[in-house]
Protein backbone atom coordinates (compact mmCIF):
# COMPACT_ATOMS: atom_id res chain seq x y z
CA UNK A 1 0.00 0.00 0.00
CA UNK A 2 2.88 2.25 0.52
CA UNK A 3 4.78 1.38 -1.86
CA UNK A 4 2.45 2.29 -4.40
CA UNK A 5 1.60 5.25 -2.97
CA UNK A 6 5.21 5.92 -3.16
CA UNK A 7 5.44 5.24 -6.73
CA UNK A 8 2.79 6.86 -7.48
CA UNK A 9 4.06 10.28 -5.84
CA UNK A 10 7.60 9.74 -6.97
CA UNK A 11 6.13 9.28 -10.80
CA UNK A 12 3.98 12.95 -10.23
CA UNK A 13 7.17 14.57 -8.95
CA UNK A 14 9.12 13.06 -11.97
CA UNK A 15 6.87 14.12 -14.34
CA UNK A 16 6.98 18.14 -12.99
CA UNK A 17 10.46 17.97 -12.84
CA UNK A 18 10.34 16.97 -16.37
CA UNK A 19 8.40 19.35 -17.33
CA UNK A 20 9.92 22.27 -15.54
CA UNK A 21 12.70 21.24 -16.97
CA UNK A 22 11.31 21.59 -20.73
CA UNK A 23 10.23 24.85 -20.33
CA UNK A 24 13.75 25.97 -18.97
CA UNK A 25 16.00 24.77 -21.69
CA UNK A 26 13.20 25.52 -24.33
CA UNK A 27 12.29 22.11 -25.72
CA UNK A 28 8.74 23.48 -25.58
CA UNK A 29 7.49 26.61 -25.44
CA UNK A 30 5.95 27.95 -22.37
CA UNK A 31 2.86 30.12 -24.07
CA UNK A 32 1.78 26.47 -25.19
CA UNK A 33 2.32 24.47 -22.25
CA UNK A 34 2.53 26.40 -19.08
CA UNK A 35 5.50 26.47 -16.68
CA UNK A 36 5.31 24.81 -13.43
CA UNK A 37 6.89 27.13 -11.39
CA UNK A 38 4.65 30.13 -13.08
CA UNK A 39 1.28 28.11 -12.71
CA UNK A 40 2.32 27.24 -8.50
CA UNK A 41 2.80 31.03 -8.32
CA UNK A 42 -0.79 31.87 -10.28
CA UNK A 43 -2.29 29.50 -8.30
CA UNK A 44 -1.18 31.04 -4.44
CA UNK A 45 -2.58 34.13 -5.95
CA UNK A 46 -5.33 33.15 -7.15
CA UNK A 47 -6.42 31.14 -3.73
CA UNK A 48 -5.47 34.75 -1.88
CA UNK A 49 -7.49 37.17 -3.55
CA UNK A 50 -10.85 34.38 -3.71
CA UNK A 51 -11.02 34.18 -7.65
CA UNK A 52 -10.32 30.54 -7.19
CA UNK A 53 -12.51 29.54 -4.48
CA UNK A 54 -15.41 32.12 -5.49
CA UNK A 55 -15.28 29.92 -9.11
CA UNK A 56 -15.32 26.26 -7.43
CA UNK A 57 -18.32 27.64 -5.01
CA UNK A 58 -20.52 28.30 -7.82
CA UNK A 59 -19.37 25.01 -10.13
CA UNK A 60 -19.80 23.44 -6.71
CA UNK A 61 -23.25 24.57 -6.31
CA UNK A 62 -24.71 23.84 -10.32
CA UNK A 63 -23.26 20.42 -9.91
CA UNK A 64 -24.78 19.31 -6.42
CA UNK A 65 -27.97 21.30 -7.42
CA UNK A 66 -28.13 19.18 -10.59
CA UNK A 67 -26.48 16.12 -9.52
CA UNK A 68 -29.07 15.68 -6.72
CA UNK A 69 -32.48 16.56 -8.52
CA UNK A 70 -31.36 13.96 -11.22
CA UNK A 71 -30.14 11.24 -9.11
CA UNK A 72 -33.90 11.89 -6.92
CA UNK A 73 -35.97 12.41 -9.81
CA UNK A 74 -34.32 9.70 -12.26
CA UNK A 75 -34.01 7.00 -9.38
CA UNK A 76 -37.66 7.55 -8.52
CA UNK A 77 -38.94 7.33 -12.15
CA UNK A 78 -37.08 3.98 -12.58
CA UNK A 79 -38.11 2.22 -9.70
CA UNK A 80 -41.90 3.17 -10.52
CA UNK A 81 -41.40 2.35 -14.08
CA UNK A 82 -41.33 -1.54 -12.38
CA UNK A 83 -44.92 -0.74 -11.47
CA UNK A 84 -46.31 -0.39 -14.46
CA UNK A 85 -45.43 -2.80 -17.37
CA UNK A 86 -47.50 -0.16 -19.79
CA UNK A 87 -46.11 2.84 -18.42
CA UNK A 88 -42.55 0.85 -19.38
CA UNK A 89 -43.59 0.11 -22.99
CA UNK A 90 -45.18 3.19 -23.49
CA UNK A 91 -41.77 5.07 -22.26
CA UNK A 92 -39.32 2.68 -22.89
CA UNK A 93 -38.66 3.86 -26.73
CA UNK A 94 -38.31 7.84 -25.67
CA UNK A 95 -35.88 6.78 -22.78
CA UNK A 96 -33.31 4.67 -24.55
CA UNK A 97 -33.55 7.28 -27.65
CA UNK A 98 -32.89 10.60 -24.48
CA UNK A 99 -30.03 7.98 -23.36
CA UNK A 100 -28.21 7.64 -26.83
CA UNK A 101 -28.31 11.37 -27.71
CA UNK A 102 -25.72 13.58 -25.93
CA UNK A 103 -27.93 15.61 -23.78
CA UNK A 104 -25.80 18.68 -24.07
CA UNK A 105 -27.32 18.98 -28.18
CA UNK A 106 -30.51 20.50 -26.25
CA UNK A 107 -28.27 23.13 -24.03
CA UNK A 108 -28.92 25.48 -26.98
CA UNK A 109 -32.53 24.87 -26.32
CA UNK A 110 -32.34 25.43 -22.33
CA UNK A 111 -30.12 28.64 -22.85
CA UNK A 112 -33.42 30.09 -24.99
CA UNK A 113 -35.49 28.77 -22.20
CA UNK A 114 -33.57 29.82 -18.94
CA UNK A 115 -31.63 32.44 -20.66
CA UNK A 116 -28.11 33.11 -18.49
CA UNK A 117 -27.59 31.93 -15.22
CA UNK A 118 -27.55 29.41 -12.78
CA UNK A 119 -30.58 27.70 -13.93
CA UNK A 120 -28.86 27.06 -17.29
CA UNK A 121 -26.33 25.13 -15.88
CA UNK A 122 -28.05 23.47 -13.30
CA UNK A 123 -30.53 22.38 -16.28
CA UNK A 124 -28.34 20.95 -18.30
CA UNK A 125 -26.52 18.53 -15.34
CA UNK A 126 -29.86 17.84 -14.50
CA UNK A 127 -30.50 16.36 -18.11
CA UNK A 128 -27.33 14.31 -18.23
CA UNK A 129 -28.00 12.58 -14.73
CA UNK A 130 -31.84 12.20 -14.99
CA UNK A 131 -31.17 9.08 -17.73
CA UNK A 132 -28.48 7.83 -16.41
CA UNK A 133 -29.93 7.17 -13.29
CA UNK A 134 -33.44 6.31 -14.41
CA UNK A 135 -31.95 4.12 -16.76
CA UNK A 136 -29.51 2.17 -13.80
CA UNK A 137 -32.54 2.43 -11.43
CA UNK A 138 -35.17 0.56 -14.11
CA UNK A 139 -32.43 -1.79 -15.12
CA UNK A 140 -31.55 -2.50 -11.30
CA UNK A 141 -35.17 -3.60 -10.98
CA UNK A 142 -35.32 -5.96 -13.75
CA UNK A 143 -32.02 -7.98 -12.20
CA UNK A 144 -34.57 -8.98 -9.46
CA UNK A 145 -34.58 -12.79 -8.74
CA UNK A 146 -38.30 -14.25 -9.48
CA UNK A 147 -38.06 -16.70 -7.15
CA UNK A 148 -37.41 -14.40 -4.36
CA UNK A 149 -40.46 -12.78 -5.19
CA UNK A 150 -42.37 -16.01 -4.70
CA UNK A 151 -41.06 -16.56 -1.91
CA UNK A 152 -42.74 -12.96 -0.55
CA UNK A 153 -45.79 -13.94 -2.30
CA UNK A 154 -45.74 -17.04 -0.39
CA UNK A 155 -45.50 -16.13 2.42
CA UNK A 156 -48.65 -13.84 1.83
CA UNK A 157 -46.87 -10.68 0.87
CA UNK A 158 -48.66 -8.33 -1.90
CA UNK A 159 -46.57 -5.79 -4.62
CA UNK A 160 -45.54 -4.04 -2.19
CA UNK A 161 -43.47 -6.17 0.05
CA UNK A 162 -41.92 -7.63 -3.08
CA UNK A 163 -41.02 -4.30 -3.63
CA UNK A 164 -39.82 -2.76 -0.66
CA UNK A 165 -38.02 -6.45 0.34
CA UNK A 166 -36.48 -7.29 -3.26
CA UNK A 167 -37.02 -4.93 -6.06
CA UNK A 168 -35.42 -2.27 -4.51
CA UNK A 169 -32.25 -3.83 -2.57
CA UNK A 170 -31.39 -5.52 -6.00
CA UNK A 171 -31.39 -2.13 -7.73
CA UNK A 172 -29.44 -0.58 -4.93
CA UNK A 173 -25.85 -1.51 -6.10
CA UNK A 174 -26.88 -0.58 -9.42
CA UNK A 175 -28.29 2.86 -8.70
CA UNK A 176 -25.03 3.64 -6.30
CA UNK A 177 -22.38 3.01 -9.11
CA UNK A 178 -24.84 4.99 -11.12
CA UNK A 179 -24.07 7.80 -8.86
CA UNK A 180 -21.00 7.54 -8.86
CA UNK A 181 -21.14 7.27 -12.92
CA UNK A 182 -23.43 10.64 -12.42
CA UNK A 183 -20.83 12.87 -10.65
CA UNK A 184 -18.74 12.85 -13.67
CA UNK A 185 -22.02 13.87 -16.40
CA UNK A 186 -22.66 16.27 -14.15
CA UNK A 187 -19.67 18.16 -14.12
CA UNK A 188 -19.69 18.34 -17.78
CA UNK A 189 -23.47 19.55 -17.86
CA UNK A 190 -22.47 22.20 -15.67
CA UNK A 191 -19.00 23.29 -17.48
CA UNK A 192 -20.06 23.11 -20.83
CA UNK A 193 -22.57 25.73 -19.77
CA UNK A 194 -20.47 27.76 -18.40
CA UNK A 195 -18.14 27.40 -21.89
CA UNK A 196 -21.19 28.13 -23.98
CA UNK A 197 -22.74 30.94 -21.54
CA UNK A 198 -21.46 32.23 -18.24
CA UNK A 199 -19.47 34.69 -16.14
CA UNK A 200 -18.64 32.55 -13.52
CA UNK A 201 -17.01 28.68 -12.42
CA UNK A 202 -14.31 26.89 -12.86
CA UNK A 203 -15.27 26.06 -16.67
CA UNK A 204 -15.68 29.86 -17.76
CA UNK A 205 -12.39 30.78 -15.93
CA UNK A 206 -10.47 27.79 -18.38
CA UNK A 207 -12.55 29.41 -21.62
CA UNK A 208 -11.72 33.10 -20.26
CA UNK A 209 -8.07 31.92 -19.68
CA UNK A 210 -7.87 30.03 -23.28
CA UNK A 211 -9.55 32.75 -24.59
CA UNK A 212 -6.67 35.40 -23.15
CA UNK A 213 -3.99 32.98 -23.70
CA UNK A 214 -3.21 32.68 -20.20
CA UNK A 215 -2.05 29.18 -19.88
CA UNK A 216 -1.63 28.93 -16.44
CA UNK A 217 -5.19 30.27 -15.49
CA UNK A 218 -6.54 27.29 -17.82
CA UNK A 219 -3.94 24.54 -15.91
CA UNK A 220 -5.05 26.32 -12.30
CA UNK A 221 -8.69 25.92 -13.20
CA UNK A 222 -8.93 22.49 -14.89
CA UNK A 223 -6.43 21.72 -11.87
CA UNK A 224 -9.05 22.89 -9.25
CA UNK A 225 -11.54 20.81 -11.48
CA UNK A 226 -9.86 17.76 -10.98
CA UNK A 227 -9.89 18.00 -7.37
CA UNK A 228 -13.63 19.47 -7.32
CA UNK A 229 -14.33 15.78 -8.90
CA UNK A 230 -12.39 13.89 -7.07
CA UNK A 231 -13.66 15.32 -3.85
CA UNK A 232 -16.94 15.24 -5.02
CA UNK A 233 -16.70 11.57 -6.06
CA UNK A 234 -14.68 10.29 -2.92
CA UNK A 235 -17.95 11.98 -0.84
CA UNK A 236 -20.62 9.82 -3.33
CA UNK A 237 -18.30 6.58 -2.45
CA UNK A 238 -19.05 7.11 1.44
CA UNK A 239 -22.34 7.33 0.72
CA UNK A 240 -22.46 4.45 -1.21
CA UNK A 241 -20.66 2.61 1.33
CA UNK A 242 -22.81 3.86 4.33
CA UNK A 243 -25.71 2.67 1.88
CA UNK A 244 -24.92 -0.64 1.00
CA UNK A 245 -21.62 -2.28 3.23
CA UNK A 246 -20.36 -4.35 0.90
CA UNK A 247 -19.82 -7.41 2.47
CA UNK A 248 -19.67 -9.20 -1.22
CA UNK A 249 -16.38 -10.95 -2.11
CA UNK A 250 -14.88 -9.11 -5.37
CA UNK A 251 -14.13 -11.36 -8.65
CA UNK A 252 -11.18 -9.44 -9.38
CA UNK A 253 -7.92 -11.07 -9.81
CA UNK A 254 -4.98 -11.27 -7.50
CA UNK A 255 -1.55 -9.43 -8.38
CA UNK B 1 -48.52 -40.25 16.31
CA UNK B 2 -50.13 -42.59 14.08
CA UNK B 3 -48.29 -43.22 10.57
CA UNK B 4 -50.42 -43.77 7.39
CA UNK B 5 -53.30 -42.65 6.62
CA UNK B 6 -56.44 -42.00 8.87
CA UNK B 7 -58.72 -43.39 6.82
CA UNK B 8 -62.01 -42.03 8.77
CA UNK B 9 -60.60 -38.37 8.54
CA UNK B 10 -61.23 -35.83 6.06
CA UNK B 11 -57.97 -35.47 4.21
CA UNK B 12 -56.02 -32.12 4.69
CA UNK B 13 -55.27 -31.65 1.24
CA UNK B 14 -57.38 -32.95 -2.01
CA UNK B 15 -56.29 -32.77 -5.15
CA UNK B 16 -59.51 -33.89 -7.49
CA UNK B 17 -58.85 -34.49 -11.24
CA UNK B 18 -56.79 -31.54 -11.30
CA UNK B 19 -55.11 -30.39 -14.63
CA UNK B 20 -52.43 -27.90 -15.26
CA UNK B 21 -51.03 -26.12 -18.46
CA UNK B 22 -48.72 -23.75 -19.93
CA UNK B 23 -49.98 -22.77 -23.20
CA UNK B 24 -47.54 -20.68 -25.28
CA UNK B 25 -49.18 -18.73 -28.38
CA UNK B 26 -48.15 -21.71 -30.74
CA UNK B 27 -49.91 -24.15 -29.19
CA UNK B 28 -53.34 -22.94 -27.99
CA UNK B 29 -55.80 -25.83 -29.07
CA UNK B 30 -56.79 -28.62 -26.50
CA UNK B 31 -54.86 -31.16 -26.65
CA UNK B 32 -51.77 -29.51 -28.32
CA UNK B 33 -51.55 -27.40 -25.10
CA UNK B 34 -48.55 -28.23 -23.21
CA UNK B 35 -50.28 -30.00 -20.23
CA UNK B 36 -48.33 -30.76 -16.77
CA UNK B 37 -50.55 -32.44 -14.94
CA UNK B 38 -53.79 -34.65 -16.33
CA UNK B 39 -56.17 -36.14 -14.28
CA UNK B 40 -54.14 -35.81 -10.92
CA UNK B 41 -55.84 -36.78 -7.96
CA UNK B 42 -54.85 -37.80 -4.36
CA UNK B 43 -55.27 -36.66 -0.79
CA UNK B 44 -53.50 -36.22 1.82
CA UNK B 45 -54.25 -36.35 5.67
CA UNK B 46 -53.04 -34.49 8.15
CA UNK B 47 -49.95 -35.19 9.96
CA UNK B 48 -48.63 -37.18 6.61
CA UNK B 49 -45.79 -36.66 5.08
CA UNK B 50 -46.32 -37.94 1.45
CA UNK B 51 -43.46 -38.01 -0.90
CA UNK B 52 -43.61 -37.17 -4.83
CA UNK B 53 -41.30 -38.47 -6.82
CA UNK B 54 -41.60 -39.10 -10.50
CA UNK B 55 -38.91 -38.33 -13.97
CA UNK B 56 -37.63 -34.89 -14.42
CA UNK B 57 -40.25 -32.26 -15.80
CA UNK B 58 -43.09 -34.15 -15.04
CA UNK B 59 -44.82 -31.58 -13.03
CA UNK B 60 -43.91 -32.08 -9.41
CA UNK B 61 -42.90 -28.52 -8.72
CA UNK B 62 -46.39 -27.49 -10.31
CA UNK B 63 -48.09 -29.22 -8.03
CA UNK B 64 -46.55 -27.70 -5.24
CA UNK B 65 -47.14 -24.10 -6.71
CA UNK B 66 -50.75 -24.86 -7.04
CA UNK B 67 -51.28 -25.75 -3.62
CA UNK B 68 -48.96 -22.61 -2.33
CA UNK B 69 -51.46 -20.86 -4.38
CA UNK B 70 -48.62 -19.41 -6.86
CA UNK B 71 -50.71 -20.85 -10.33
CA UNK B 72 -54.45 -21.94 -10.29
CA UNK B 73 -55.33 -25.10 -11.61
CA UNK B 74 -56.74 -25.21 -15.38
CA UNK B 75 -58.95 -28.29 -14.71
CA UNK B 76 -60.27 -29.97 -11.25
CA UNK B 77 -60.01 -28.52 -8.32
CA UNK B 78 -57.44 -28.48 -5.12
CA UNK B 79 -58.86 -28.14 -1.41
CA UNK B 80 -57.26 -27.38 1.77
CA UNK B 81 -59.91 -28.03 4.38
CA UNK B 82 -62.28 -28.66 2.19
CA UNK B 83 -61.85 -25.14 0.51
CA UNK B 84 -60.27 -24.06 -2.47
CA UNK B 85 -56.93 -22.32 -2.76
CA UNK B 86 -57.28 -18.72 -2.99
CA UNK B 87 -53.89 -16.74 -3.59
CA UNK B 88 -51.35 -17.72 -1.17
CA UNK B 89 -52.85 -19.87 1.73
CA UNK B 90 -51.36 -18.58 5.14
CA UNK B 91 -50.19 -21.89 6.46
CA UNK B 92 -48.73 -22.99 3.83
CA UNK B 93 -44.83 -22.98 4.27
CA UNK B 94 -42.57 -23.27 0.64
CA UNK B 95 -38.60 -24.63 0.94
CA UNK B 96 -37.11 -25.01 -2.88
CA UNK B 97 -33.56 -26.32 -3.68
CA UNK B 98 -32.82 -22.45 -3.52
CA UNK B 99 -32.15 -21.39 0.06
CA UNK B 100 -33.73 -17.95 -1.23
CA UNK B 101 -31.55 -16.39 1.16
CA UNK B 102 -31.45 -12.44 0.63
CA UNK B 103 -27.72 -11.63 0.85
CA UNK B 104 -28.37 -8.29 1.98
CA UNK B 105 -30.39 -9.68 5.40
CA UNK B 106 -28.68 -11.19 8.61
CA UNK B 107 -29.22 -14.72 9.33
CA UNK B 108 -31.36 -13.93 11.35
CA UNK B 109 -32.88 -11.30 9.72
CA UNK B 110 -33.61 -13.83 6.81
CA UNK B 111 -34.95 -16.64 9.12
CA UNK B 112 -37.57 -13.21 10.41
CA UNK B 113 -38.63 -12.53 6.85
CA UNK B 114 -42.08 -14.29 6.97
CA UNK B 115 -42.61 -12.95 10.13
CA UNK B 116 -41.96 -9.56 8.88
CA UNK B 117 -44.10 -9.76 6.12
CA UNK B 118 -46.82 -10.70 8.54
CA UNK B 119 -46.40 -7.85 10.75
CA UNK B 120 -45.56 -9.66 13.89
CA UNK B 121 -43.97 -7.09 16.03
CA UNK B 122 -40.04 -6.70 16.36
CA UNK B 123 -39.23 -8.40 19.46
CA UNK B 124 -41.26 -11.34 19.16
CA UNK B 125 -39.59 -11.91 15.56
CA UNK B 126 -36.08 -11.82 16.67
CA UNK B 127 -37.39 -14.13 19.43
CA UNK B 128 -38.72 -16.66 17.44
CA UNK B 129 -36.22 -16.66 14.47
CA UNK B 130 -33.33 -16.75 17.35
CA UNK B 131 -34.77 -19.48 19.31
CA UNK B 132 -35.26 -21.83 15.96
CA UNK B 133 -31.65 -21.16 14.71
CA UNK B 134 -30.35 -21.96 17.97
CA UNK B 135 -32.22 -24.90 17.44
CA UNK B 136 -31.12 -25.90 14.61
CA UNK B 137 -27.22 -25.06 15.28
CA UNK B 138 -27.13 -21.69 14.03
CA UNK B 139 -27.09 -20.08 17.30
CA UNK B 140 -23.20 -18.49 16.52
CA UNK B 141 -24.53 -17.30 13.01
CA UNK B 142 -27.17 -15.12 13.92
CA UNK B 143 -25.59 -11.68 12.47
CA UNK B 144 -23.16 -13.51 10.00
CA UNK B 145 -24.49 -13.03 6.37
CA UNK B 146 -25.52 -15.99 3.69
CA UNK B 147 -22.53 -16.13 1.80
CA UNK B 148 -20.27 -16.37 4.75
CA UNK B 149 -22.15 -20.43 5.52
CA UNK B 150 -22.02 -23.42 4.02
CA UNK B 151 -24.59 -25.09 1.48
CA UNK B 152 -26.31 -26.79 4.63
CA UNK B 153 -26.00 -24.25 6.64
CA UNK B 154 -28.15 -22.30 4.41
CA UNK B 155 -30.72 -24.58 4.06
CA UNK B 156 -31.53 -25.31 7.28
CA UNK B 157 -31.61 -20.84 7.89
CA UNK B 158 -34.32 -21.58 5.42
CA UNK B 159 -35.76 -24.40 7.37
CA UNK B 160 -35.70 -21.75 10.29
CA UNK B 161 -37.00 -19.37 7.61
CA UNK B 162 -40.19 -21.91 6.85
CA UNK B 163 -41.12 -22.99 10.04
CA UNK B 164 -40.49 -19.69 11.99
CA UNK B 165 -44.70 -19.22 10.65
CA UNK B 166 -45.76 -22.12 12.45
CA UNK B 167 -47.40 -22.96 8.85
CA UNK B 168 -49.66 -26.29 8.99
CA UNK B 169 -48.28 -27.79 5.46
CA UNK B 170 -45.17 -27.90 4.46
CA UNK B 171 -44.06 -27.78 1.00
CA UNK B 172 -40.57 -29.14 0.16
CA UNK B 173 -39.75 -29.26 -3.17
CA UNK B 174 -36.41 -31.63 -3.80
CA UNK B 175 -34.43 -28.89 -0.75
CA UNK B 176 -31.94 -30.91 -0.22
CA UNK B 177 -30.55 -31.55 -3.65
CA UNK B 178 -27.96 -29.25 -3.76
CA UNK B 179 -26.06 -30.24 -0.98
CA UNK B 180 -23.26 -33.10 -0.78
CA UNK B 181 -24.32 -36.75 0.10
CA UNK B 182 -23.31 -36.52 3.68
CA UNK B 183 -24.33 -32.83 4.87
CA UNK B 184 -27.32 -34.50 3.30
CA UNK B 185 -27.65 -37.25 5.54
CA UNK B 186 -27.37 -34.47 8.42
CA UNK B 187 -30.16 -32.50 7.08
CA UNK B 188 -32.56 -35.10 7.14
CA UNK B 189 -32.15 -35.85 9.94
CA UNK B 190 -32.98 -32.68 11.47
CA UNK B 191 -35.98 -32.53 8.78
CA UNK B 192 -37.43 -36.12 10.54
CA UNK B 193 -36.88 -34.92 13.95
CA UNK B 194 -38.54 -31.47 13.03
CA UNK B 195 -41.20 -33.50 11.35
CA UNK B 196 -42.10 -36.20 13.91
CA UNK B 197 -41.90 -33.79 16.38
CA UNK B 198 -44.15 -30.99 15.10
CA UNK B 199 -46.68 -33.29 13.79
CA UNK B 200 -46.73 -30.89 10.66
CA UNK B 201 -48.28 -32.28 7.09
CA UNK B 202 -46.07 -31.99 4.50
CA UNK B 203 -45.34 -32.89 0.83
CA UNK B 204 -41.95 -33.77 -0.15
CA UNK B 205 -40.33 -33.75 -4.03
CA UNK B 206 -37.46 -35.96 -4.42
CA UNK B 207 -35.37 -37.63 -7.11
CA UNK B 208 -33.81 -39.36 -4.53
CA UNK B 209 -35.76 -42.94 -3.60
CA UNK B 210 -33.56 -43.18 -0.55
CA UNK B 211 -34.66 -40.47 1.21
CA UNK B 212 -38.56 -40.55 0.00
CA UNK B 213 -38.42 -43.82 1.81
CA UNK B 214 -36.54 -42.40 5.06
CA UNK B 215 -38.53 -39.14 5.26
CA UNK B 216 -42.24 -40.67 3.87
CA UNK B 217 -45.52 -41.92 5.54
CA UNK B 218 -46.77 -42.69 1.59
CA UNK B 219 -44.70 -42.10 -1.54
CA UNK B 220 -46.22 -41.03 -4.76
CA UNK B 221 -45.18 -42.12 -7.79
CA UNK B 222 -45.93 -40.14 -10.80
CA UNK B 223 -46.14 -40.96 -14.70
CA UNK B 224 -43.98 -38.92 -17.46
CA UNK B 225 -45.55 -35.82 -18.59
CA UNK B 226 -48.45 -35.01 -18.21
CA UNK B 227 -48.61 -36.40 -14.87
CA UNK B 228 -51.40 -38.25 -13.26
CA UNK B 229 -50.18 -40.57 -9.86
CA UNK B 230 -49.46 -43.67 -11.22
CA UNK B 231 -48.67 -45.54 -8.27
CA UNK B 232 -48.67 -45.52 -4.46
CA UNK B 233 -47.36 -46.81 -1.58
CA UNK B 234 -47.13 -46.69 2.17
CA UNK B 235 -44.14 -47.24 3.97
CA UNK B 236 -44.34 -48.58 7.49
CA UNK B 237 -41.10 -48.49 8.73
CA UNK B 238 -40.65 -48.18 12.26
CA UNK B 239 -41.99 -44.21 13.47
CA UNK B 240 -39.14 -43.43 15.75
CA UNK B 241 -35.86 -44.39 13.94
CA UNK B 242 -33.17 -42.46 12.80
CA UNK B 243 -32.10 -41.40 8.92
CA UNK B 244 -29.54 -44.55 8.90
CA UNK B 245 -31.45 -46.68 11.18
CA UNK B 246 -34.69 -46.71 8.46
CA UNK B 247 -31.96 -46.85 5.18
CA UNK B 248 -30.58 -50.43 7.34
CA UNK B 249 -34.38 -51.47 7.90
CA UNK B 250 -34.40 -54.53 5.60
CA UNK B 251 -37.53 -53.73 4.22
CA UNK B 252 -35.79 -50.57 2.86
CA UNK B 253 -34.94 -52.10 -0.38
CA UNK B 254 -37.96 -54.01 -1.21
CA UNK B 255 -39.79 -50.57 -1.11
CA UNK B 256 -36.57 -48.92 -3.04
CA UNK B 257 -37.05 -51.60 -5.37
CA UNK B 258 -40.65 -51.25 -5.92
CA UNK B 259 -40.40 -47.71 -6.44
CA UNK B 260 -37.78 -47.92 -9.19
CA UNK B 261 -39.25 -50.59 -11.03
CA UNK B 262 -42.78 -47.88 -10.91
CA UNK B 263 -40.67 -44.76 -12.49
CA UNK B 264 -40.68 -44.27 -16.14
CA UNK B 265 -37.57 -42.97 -16.67
CA UNK B 266 -36.00 -42.06 -20.28
CA UNK B 267 -33.17 -43.50 -21.87
CA UNK B 268 -30.44 -45.56 -20.07
CA UNK B 269 -28.52 -48.14 -21.68
CA UNK B 270 -31.20 -51.87 -21.71
CA UNK B 271 -29.05 -54.68 -20.66
CA UNK B 272 -30.26 -58.09 -22.41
Amino acid sequence: MALVLGIQLSAAMIFILIWEMAIRYEWINSFYFGQPTQVGLYLIDKLQDGTLLDATWVTLSESLVGFVLGTSIGTACGLLLWWSRTLTDLFYPLIVALNAVPKLIFAPIFLLIFGLGFEFKVVNSFAGVVIVALLSAYVGTQQADADQADLIRSMGGNRWRVFQLIVVPTALPLIIVSMEINIGISLVGVVVGEFLASNEGLGYLAIYGAGTFDMSLVLVSVATLIVLAVVMYGAIRLIGHWLLPRRHETLQAPG
Amino acid sequence: METGVLNNMKPLIVFDSVGKNFSTSANAEGDDRFWALRDFSFDVAEGEVIGLVGPSGCGKSTTLRLICGLTEADEGSVLIHDQPIKGTHPSVGFMLQKDLLLPWKTIQENAELGLLIRNVPKEERQERAASLLKRYGLGDFLHHRPHQLSGGMRQRVALARTMALDPEIILLDEPFAAVDFQTKLVLQQDLLSVMRSSGKTAIYITHDIGEAITLCHRVLVLSSRPATVKSEMTIELPESETVIERRNHPEFNNYFNAIWEQLDIDGGVSVS
